[in-house]
């Protein structure tokens, strides 16, 4: 079992419809795969055209304590959907407060489920440093836009960020063309060795609720997004 | 973890695309030159024009790092 | 028609038949029912066949031949052909057929198979013994090795000269070939260089032998015709003896030179000033090559590109001030190329000298992999690489051979020159080639004598003691002559230019060059000699079906005995060692079509090197449509009727001649056969094939993706590039209409580019875009992401089947026959009408020839093994 986490920069770059485009393009690998959304706004169920917003998810039951497991929906066999669930503001900032106290809680969720997935695709939300930090994943990757924003939001966080890939790539754009360089010379070894480009099919899919590997398949994203799966097999195979 | 055959295949291609796009590394392992070390000059060239096109880049490179080495940075290819 | 019982009727009214014709078929038909019982599943099975076996028969209108033509194709199935008959309950006499078949043959094949692949295996079998005896030799004393040396030497010597001297009969003669040809098809088979150095040893022996037999017991001295046709066509054959064997000598061992390592500080680079000779070639083609010379990875402070314009236009200049390169024209264009070039360097100072012809486009990795040999040796003058070829030249496209045979300069840049290489004698070509400024500077600049201006500085370069290098990458690619008048022009250029060489600065004489350096410089200069002994081939059987001359004044058999063995070898070695550059029997070609054309310049040159000048050669045009280069074909159809009327008087020698020169008769004609069909092959190639498109298209299997106007992107693969279009292949069908600006995405390394083109074709999965509108700076990045990349011309050679020369001999004579058919299209209509009734016959013969049957639609999967 491999767990792997993705994280924007800032909000908006695209974290969602890519950790459920790469969770469909594991899925089509042959593996089994658990995607966990760890957002309170409840957007990765959209994708597989899930409620948007569902009573029952991990949190609500984390709060309440009931079995957590329960609420994860199948999606397809082997590919499996765990919602956050209905919290109010002050519910998910307790619940935060009750991650960073138990700072094993999802490792031990992860342990218990290495049987039954091959991979455990967690979205981390922006602000809320528990549920940030709770998941121990072999693999941690950040979401960028190729823009001046997202270049100034990085330089600070190089130290604690292993690998950053870069979404909406267009390279029309003299600006975007001249960031990637920049950051494929100057971060090499932590910059995942495949852009997802701007792909008109992204954006549709999630408006038709699919993620974008079946929406689309024969679109550049969706090649984009399988490549980024085989990297992530051929690296998770490495971590193993 | 055991994949389909067609997974196996999709990745493959997935793969052949990537190494037929690099030039250099085909050219290495066509003509067996795995020693050879390759400078993209035409890159670097590009770099030093995109620090002088982007002042906000330029600023930041020169805040948050040591200076970029043209003979260290010697492409790499993994 | 087979179903019916009698059918008569349907036969006059369906297929038009005579009365006679239709009663005969139909009874033939009728009597079969009656006696094979036709109605049975196995004839109903071999009926529903029908089609595929008998191919030429199925569609034809029912004649009185037919009966025949069946009978012909049905043993012709039956014993030669064998299809895949397993339904129709053939498969078990096939296999008992076969059976016996290999019976017979396994009682030879067995132990000779078992022989060879000892000797397959024989390199790694007796590893050991060989480690251990070179142990024992290193062991020794020096003056005990040096008197061993000699010896083993002086007996080697002795055996060889015993072979070639020792006069044989006809059995002894039989037997002893016989056992070196085994030898040799028994070593054929040993990986590595030690059984080529043996085959060629085994060949050499055989062709001297057989040149020692020529010379003494084969010429009539009694009878000035049969001497003087005899000496003539001897010394054409000793000509090319020693060209075989100075082949040997240069291509036994090439070097196949890897790149030198440059330092990693780039400011050790040297400065290099990369020129682009021109002359009259158009502005289109130069473009493509300046937009390379400036995608080259080298520091832009130690790259500097100059366009030297002789032909001075203002087109030219404006272009080169415009890319921001440097613009050199002269006032008068004395001494060409040579010229152009000497009078560019003495306005330049940079360490090394990259020439480049105006339509050789550099791949990007050109300096980076040549200028390191320049710095590890103080003393190397040149590295040259090899000229690669984006379009067909007249040869590949007249006979179809482009990308699946080598062409006609592969095996010089990919065996001779990396053959040169070791030898310390690669030489200058004009182009995609890299200089050092002093060596330059310390001959007095390019050599400006002769018309081949490279080869001969070249040979001043090493005859002043620098070294050369050869590297057999192809980092730069040109355009092809576009017609054969222009591509034999050019060759005579060469081969006039060579020989004044010979003349004037002759490789063997003078001073500071190796023995091996002048054998290298020899055979390439003689190499062009071949005009005068291919034409004497070409026409020797001639004077003895004519003349009855005996050229060779020996039995017919024991000529044979000889000549074959001395054939055989050479084309074996040549095929192991050159197989992969040239296919046997392709150089025959090659040289028939040129024979004529540099008869007369290098036998001028020879006498009087001071004539002819330099020519430049046309590159770039197009074929308006299919024609016939009947000026250029004149002398090989002068030639072809020369051999027909031989093979009239061969079967007037047959009937009328006495009986003892029957079979001499009979072995001229072989050769005059042969002869018609090598001239055939040489017509075929002026039969020029319309030329499409003015911009060659390149064809590519590389990434991409297409982006369109409304956001969607696809992935794409680039199958085709030229330099105003590409071609792609998407997964899916888009239908976008002819006009829609498309952005192509393409990748070099970890970079994108993106260019906007016009969408001009589109049907299915395939889209072709129009990149005539790109900016400047975006035609750069286009050329280094298609022309320019470092692996461009890598893979030229993967569609090339390997050589086989019995199968390129097959090729060979169908070549030539295609040819003549060729030339009979293209005849005036009066002479195709006097000739339709003569090609009516052979048609209508020919229609009795078996076919061979059509590829089974399998529409039930065979099993493939039964448990």
């Amino acid at each position: 079992m491999i767990a792997m986490s993705l994280r924007g920069v800032r909000g908006g770059v695209g974290t969602s419809s890519i950790l459920a485009a790469v969770g469909h393009a594991l899925h089509e690998l042959g593996q089994k795969v658990l995607l966990v959304d760890m957002c309170p706004e409840n957007s990765l169920g959209l994708h597989f055209n899930m409620d948007l917003a569902p009573r029952e998810g991990w949190a609500r039951a984390t709060l309440d304590q009931q079995p957590w497991h329960e609420h994860a929906w199948s999606v397809e066999p082997g590919l499996c959907v765990l919602p956050y669930g209905q919290l109010q503001p002050d519910e998910f900032i307790r619940l935060d407060g009750l991650l960073l106290e138990q700072p094993q809680l999802w490792s031990q969720r992860q342990a218990a489920l290495a049987d039954a997935f091959d991979w455990i695709l967690f979205d981390l939300p922006q602000r809320l440093p528990g549920h940030m930090a709770n998941p121990q994943c072999s693999i941690s990757i950040m979401v960028l836009n190729a823009d001046a924003a997202c270049h100034v939001l990085l330089q600070p966080q190089l130290a604690q960020t292993p690998l950053f890939l870069v979404n909406r790539f267009d390279a029309a754009s003299q600006l975007q063309r001249d960031l990637l360089l920049i950051w494929q010379h100057r971060y090499t070894q932590s910059l995942v060795p495949v852009n997802l480009h701007a792909d008109e099919a992204m954006g549709e899919a999630l408006a038709r609720s699919e993620p974008a590997g079946r929406y689309a398949p024969t679109s550049l994203i969706a090649l984009d997004v399988i490549s980024l799966a085989s990297w992530c097999l051929l690296r998770g195979r490495r971590a193993e | 973890m055991a994949a389909l055959p067609t997974a196996v295949q999709i990745s493959a291609d997935v793969l052949s695309r990537k190494e037929r796009a690099d030039d250099i590394a085909r050219l290495k392992s066509m003509m067996e030159l795995h020693a050879l070390e390759y400078i993209d000059v035409s890159a670097h060239m590009e770099l030093l024009q995109a620090f002088e096109r982007w002042p906000l880049l330029a600023y930041l490179e020169a805040h948050h790092n040591t200076p970029l080495d043209l003979q260290k940075d010697a492409e790499q290819t993994p | 028609m087979i179903a019916h019982w009698f059918p008569y009727t349907r036969l006059r009214r369906e297929q038009n038949c005579t009365r006679f014709t239709a009663f005969s078929l139909a009874l033939i038909q009728g009597l079969g029912w009656i006696f094979l019982r036709l109605e049975s599943p196995s004839w109903k099975a071999l009926r529903e066949q029908h089609r595929r076996l008998y191919p030429h028969l199925a569609e034809k209108r029912s004649s009185i031949g037919d009966p025949l033509r069946y009978v012909v194709q049905t043993l012709w199935l039956l014993l030669i052909r064998t299809p895949n008959l397993d339904q129709i309950g053939r498969q078990r006499f096939r296999q008992r057929l076969g059976g016996y078949l290999s019976a017979v043959l396994m009682i030879v094949q067995r132990p000779w198979n078992l022989l060879s692949n000892t000797f397959a295996d024989l390199p790694s079998t007796i590893r050991p013994q060989v480690s251990k005896g070179s142990h024992w030799w290193d062991s020794m004393r020096w003056p005990m090795r040096k008197v061993l040396y000699i010896a083993i030497g002086i007996l080697a010597l002795a055996l060889i000269v015993l072979c070639i001297t020792e006069p044989f009969g006809y059995l002894a003669q039989l037997v002893f070939v016989i056992l070196l040809w085994v030898l040799a098809m028994l070593v054929r088979r040993m990986p590595g260089r030690f059984p080529t150095l043996l085959l060629i040893v085994l060949s050499i022996i055989v062709s001297c032998r057989y040149l020692w037999w020529r010379y003494t017991s084969t010429l009539n001295w009694n009878d000035n015709l049969d001497l003087i046709c005899g000496l003539i066509l001897l010394i054409a054959e000793t000509y090319s003896w020693l060209i075989l064997l100075l082949g040997y000598v240069q291509t036994s061992w090439p070097l196949n030179r890897q790149p030198a390592q440059l330092p990693a500080d780039i400011n050790e680079w040297p400065v290099v000033d990369l020129l682009i000779p021109t002359y009259n070639e158009e502005l289109s083609v130069t473009r493509g090559t300046v937009y390379a010379a400036l995608g080259i990875d080298w520091p832009k402070d130690k790259l500097r590109i100059h366009l030297l314009d002789d032909g001075n236009r203002p087109s030219f200049k404006t272009f080169a001030d415009e890319v921001g390169i440097n613009y050199i024209a002269r006032t008068d264009n004395r001494h060409a190329k040579a010229g152009n070039l000497n009078h560019a360097l003495t306005l330049l100072d940079g360490e090394l000298v990259a020439i480049f012809d105006c339509d050789h486009m550099p791949a990007r990795s050109f300096l980076q992999l040549t200028v390191g040999w320049f710095l590890r040796d103080p003393t190397l003058a040149l590295v040259q690489t090899p000229h690669h070829f984006l379009s067909p030249d007249p040869f590949e496209r007249n006979l179809g051979t482009f990308r699946n045979r080598p062409n006609e300069g592969e095996l010089f840049y990919g065996l001779i020159q990396d053959g040169n290489d070791m030898w310390n004698a690669a030489f200058f070509c004009g182009s995609c080639a890299i200089v050092r400024r002093t060596a330059i500077d310390s001959i007095g600049g390019f050599a400006v004598e002769t018309v081949t201006e490279d080869a001969h500085t070249a040979l001043r370069l090493h005859r002043n003691g620098w070294t050369s290098a050869y590297l057999r990458i192809p980092q730069a690619a040109g355009l092809a002559t576009e017609s054969l008048s222009a591509h034999i022009g050019q060759r005579i250029r060469w081969a006039r230019g060579m020989v004044q060489i010979f003349r004037t600065d002759n490789p063997l004489l003078g001073k500071g060059l190796t023995i091996f350096q002048r054998i290298c410089y020899t055979n390439a200069m003689m190499h062009f000699l071949v005009g005068l002994p291919r034409l004497v081939f070409l026409t020797a059987p001639l004077a003895f079906l004519l003349f009855h001359a005996y050229i060779i004044y020996a039995p017919a058999v024991m000529i044979l005995l000889y000549v074959l063995p001395h054939m055989i070898h050479a084309s074996l070695t040549n095929s192991r060692m050159q197989g992969a550059y040239r296919q046997t029997f392709w150089g025959e070609v090659y040289e028939t079509v040129l024979a004529w054309y540099i008869a007369r310049p290098t036998t001028v040159a020879l006498f009087s090197p001071s004539r002819g000048k330099f020519n430049v050669t046309a590159k770039g045009g197009m074929m308006e449509e299919n024609q016939f280069d009947w000026q250029t074909a004149k002398p090989y159809l002068v030639l072809s009727v020369l051999n027909v009327v031989g093979l009239g008087f061969a079967i007037w020698r047959l009937f009328t001649g006495p009986k003892d020169e029957i079979f001499t008769v009979l072995v001229s004609v072989l050769w005059v056969v042969y002869n018609l069909l090598i001239i055939g092959a040489a017509v075929a190639v002026a039969a020029e094939v319309r030329q499409v498109r003015t911009t060659h298209r390149v064809l590519a299997r590389l990434p991409g993706a297409i982006k369109l106007a409304d956001g969607h992107s696809y992935p794409c693969e680039l199958v085709d590039y030229s330099d105003g279009g590409v071609g792609v292949q998407v997964s899916q069908a888009l239908q976008l209409p002819v006009g829609t600006q498309v952005s192509l995405i393409l990748q070099r390394g970890n970079r994108e580019f993106v260019f906007t083109g016009t969408l001009t074709r589109s049907s299915e999965r395939f889209i072709g875009l129009s990149f005539a509108q790109l900016p400047p700076e975006q035609k750069i990045e286009f050329v280094q992401c298609t022309f320019g990349r470092a692996d461009a011309w890598l893979d030229h050679n993967s569609g090339f089947e390997a050589d086989k020369p019995i199968q390129s001999l097959k090729e060979i004579l169908a070549l030539g026959v295609k040819g003549y058919y060729r030339l009979y299209e293209y005849l005036p209509t009066w002479i195709r009408v006097l000739a339709k009734p003569f090609l009516r016959i052979f048609q209508w013969l020919g229609s009795f020839l078996p076919r061979m049957p059509k590829a089974a639609t399998p529409l039930i999967s065979r099993p493939v093994s039964r448990s």
